[in-house]
């Protein structure tokens, strides 16, 4: 069986029936908004220390050209694609740094019940490569007593 | 006689111009010495601009407002700026990758340097190997850069090794090709940039 193939579209030639002109330019404004959307998210993804994902981009090269209607809708579609998965992951990083802050929280407020437990500062979107920990007061004795408090190790190297 | 020293605008196919409004294509003549020895000067330069590059720059870079209209008229013109990246962006990778931006050549330089200081992306031929003026025009489908015999650039790369500057190049013809967004100043500013770094003397 043969392969299904998009049939090409061009408004650009279908006069009276949608003005190509107003379409396209409609698009080239949506690509054009979705770019700076996408440029805000990235800029805010990277300031997450916490947050280092590898784009799988495409490697084809191509060269510069007019693109048909149906191309410049595959390619709003594709950002527009590219902005909610950016969104929906950023928004998922915002809820698990949230959670992991009033973690620490309970944490603070009661460190006996969380020996030991250690929270990395990127878990909570802080750059810096330490972390909190909870440790014995006095070593040893705070061991035995019951004696534990919350402390940010520096963690570099 | 029009003045060497001042940018010209260059035509843009009808066609090209409809489909990406804005779009503006700068060319200046400048005499040039690339024969002789690199500017400590541009070395030092470039250094010290190595330095303040990081990974987050790199990143913040795209919300810059000129690097953002190259980004989006990128895609204007099919093609996708984190594949095939943009001028300044490109740049910027580079020296990320490599640690530094190694001086090369007097062109190489000034066309580096002016890239970074105004991340308008200048080209330079051999004003020699060109034919009239620069124009901005369609060849079976893609948007290049001609003279009046050929195609000289594909948009947004570098022109063929034949009509690249020489260290025997007295004068260099230099293109800006800026999309909607970017300022008429910087182009000039890129140009008149390049242009002063090759300057005889």
């Amino acid at each position: 069986m043969g392969a299904i193939t998009a049939p090409k579209l061009d408004t650009m030639s279908i006069p009276g029936i949608v003005d190509g002109r107003a379409a396209r330019a409609s698009l080239r404004s949506q690509l054009r908004h979705l770019e700076r959307e996408l440029a805000q998210l990235m800029a805010e993804g990277f300031s997450d220390p916490g947050d280092r994902r590898v784009i799988e981009q495409s490697a084809e090269h191509r060269r510069a050209h007019l693109p048909t209607f149906a191309e410049l809708v595959c390619q709003r579609d594709a950002l527009i694609a590219r902005v909610a998965e950016e969104r929906t992951h950023r928004a998922a990083r915002r809820t698990e740094i949230a959670r992991t802050r009033a973690f620490l929280e309970e944490v603070r407020r009661a460190p006996e019940r969380h020996p030991y437990v250690r929270i990395p500062r990127a878990d909570l979107g802080e750059p810096g490569c330490g972390s909190y920990q909870v440790r014995p007061k006095l070593g040893i004795i705070g061991m035995l007593a019951g004696w534990w408090q919350v402390k940010l190790s520096s963690g570099c190297p | 006689m029009t003045d060497p020293a001042t940018p010209r605008r260059g035509a843009i196919d009808p066609r090209v111009e409809a489909d990406l409004p804005g779009l503006a294509l700068w060319e200046l003549t400048a005499p040039s010495a690339l024969h002789r020895r690199r500017d400590p000067d541009v070395r030092d330069r470039l250094r010290e601009l190595a330095g303040r590059i990081t990974g987050a720059v790199a990143i913040e870079a795209r919300q810059d407002e000129i690097v953002h209209a190259y980004r989006v008229a990128f895609r204007h013109t099919g093609l996708d700026p984190d594949v095939d990246r943009t001028p300044y962006e490109a740049a910027l990778v580079e020296r990320l990758r490599h640690g530094g931006f190694p001086s090369r050549d007097v062109i190489t330089d000034a066309l580096l340097l002016a890239l970074l200081d105004t991340k308008v992306a200048v080209v330079a031929c051999d004003d020699a190997s060109l034919r009239g003026p620069l124009h901005l025009t369609l060849e079976d489908g893609a948007v290049v850069l001609a003279d009046d015999d050929r195609t000289v650039i594909p948009l947004w790369e570098e022109p063929v090794r034949e009509l690249l500057p020489t260290a025997d190049t007295v004068a260099v013809r230099l293109a800006a090709v800026t999309p909607a967004g970017v300022p008429a100043v910087a182009a000039w500013e890129a140009l008149d940039r390049v242009a002063d770094l090759v300057a005889p003397g």
